[in-house]
């Protein structure tokens, strides 16, 4: 049951006040769409998300509290409208191939191993199909802290896992990474 | 098994650590882990050349949203909100003995997994066409062919979509792709003399109350080739049908 309300519909101040907040959510567009897209790695999908994570956002702005993190309340929406629209298609939010992550935790190696090397030459667009390539809770925990540069805590609110997960996420996404930029550098040699 | 629980114990700080915001008191007893353990080492050096490098590219990494969606968003400032709010409105306008009708049909929904009833349907409908109607493009005519194309290119199954008609008096304006119980439905958004119509196209049968009316919109629904079709507005009945009247048989 909503309790939400609206204190002054049609005001004055309201008008003024909504022009502001649409105008500061405009300025994180661009950060919006890029997470869309490795979200959902289809263009249209991704533009689609955007706006309905806009819509949600204009019609909650009585919500936001001024002075705290815009930024961080239109990813928190964007990605609990990415979690309903999968679960309205019937996937499973997190998919995670255990196996892959075990390995990608424990294959133990010393110092600087050959991968290592390799990843400093790698391409920006070779770097972007590795990312997409990872199991979406792993994507989306990297994506978030090394390019958008969220706090750890600020994922967890996010994703709604704790603080400790998007930990383990991250360290082993990072390490997925690095082999499957690995894998597609060997492929494309061979 | 006393090294199995120290590396248990270390790997969720292994992240802050390899990219500098872990805490000043956590680090010490991290750094003489990571001394003592390849394999740990070997994840948080890993973890910090993957950070360090996606850090450099952050930049380009990052897309540019596209431009028209961009236009869209900001053309909508300050009227978006008020809109919004209407429609907020709405909803809590709509009598209670409606809206606990819809609710129990949404609760038997999630419980079974799929609208049984075609009163349901023709709601969630209604529901779309506002909704999409705040944040589609709309205001100018729309070429048919194109949007088929569009549609069968992005979503991997055809439509045919009926074009504008002055005859008809109908404008084709606009295309959306909406979710409903059973997964993606084509909606297209047509005008008839400044009135918007929506006309939904759903990829299977669906049970389907024919002509229903639900918060001051009608909804004239049909069925064939194995899809069901929809067509939601607010005008009087006869002149939907009218609408409907030169749709149907184009619509696919």
């Amino acid at each position: 049951m909503r309790v939400w309300r609206n204190t002054a519909p049609g005001a004055i101040g309201d008008a003024v006040r909504d022009d502001d907040f649409e105008a500061e959510a405009l300025t994180h567009l661009d950060s919006l769409f890029s997470t869309a897209m490795r979200l959902t790695r289809n263009r249209a999908a991704a533009e689609d998300l955007v706006q309905e994570t806009f819509l949600k956002a204009v019609r909650f702005s009585g919500r936001f509290e001024r002075g705290t993190n815009l930024r961080a309340w239109l990813f928190t929406i964007l990605h609990n409208t990415h979690r309903n629209a999968r679960r309205g298609a019937g996937r499973d939010p997190v998919q995670v191939d255990s196996e892959t992550v075990e390995q990608a935790a424990f294959t133990s190696a010393a110092g600087h191993t050959p991968e290592q090397v390799l990843l400093r030459s790698t391409l920006s667009e070779e770097l972007q199909s590795a990312l997409d390539a990872l199991p979406e809770a792993y994507r989306q925990a990297v994506w978030l802290r090394d390019v958008e540069e969220f706090s750890y805590a600020e994922i967890a609110a996010m994703l709604e896992v704790p603080a400790g997960t998007v930990m383990s996420r991250i360290a082993r996404g990072r390490r997925m990474l690095l082999q499957q930029v690995s894998r597609t550098r060997l492929a494309a040699r061979a | 098994m006393a090294k199995v629980t120290a590396c248990e114990r270390i790997e969720p700080l292994l992240a802050p650590w390899a990219d500098g915001s872990l805490a000043a008191d956590e680090t010490p007893a991290v750094e003489a882990h990571l001394r003592a353990c390849a394999a740990c080492q070997e994840l948080a050096s890993t973890g910090r050349e993957v950070h360090e490098l996606l850090r450099a590219r952050a930049d380009r990494l990052r897309e540019q949203a596209p431009a028209a969606l961009r236009e869209r968003l900001a053309a909508r400032r300050g009227r978006s909100a008020g809109q919004a709010r209407r429609l907020g409105l709405l909803a809590r306008w709509v009598p209670a003995s409606a809206a606990a009708a819809v609710l129990l049909a949404i609760v038997s929904v999630v419980a079974v997994g799929s609208l049984g009833s075609g009163r349901v349907l023709a709601a969630q409908l209604t529901l779309d066409h506002l909704k999409c109607l705040l944040i589609a493009d709309t205001g100018h005519a729309a070429d048919a062919t194109r949007l088929a194309e569009t549609w069968a290119r992005d979503r991997g199954w055809s439509i045919r979509v009926p074009p504008s008609s002055t005859e008809a008096r109908v404008t084709l304006a606009a295309m959306r792709r909406c979710l409903y119980g059973d997964g993606e439905m084509a909606h297209l958004i047509y005008e008839r003399d400044g009135q918007p119509v929506s006309l939904f196209i759903l990829p299977r049968p669906r049970e389907a109350a024919p002509v229903l009316a639900i918060m001051g919109h009608e909804t004239i629904t049909w069925a064939g080739d194995g899809r069901t079709y929809a067509v939601v507005g607010k005008l009087s009945r006869e002149e939907l049908s009218l609408v409907a009247a030169y749709l149907r048989p184009l619509a696919r």
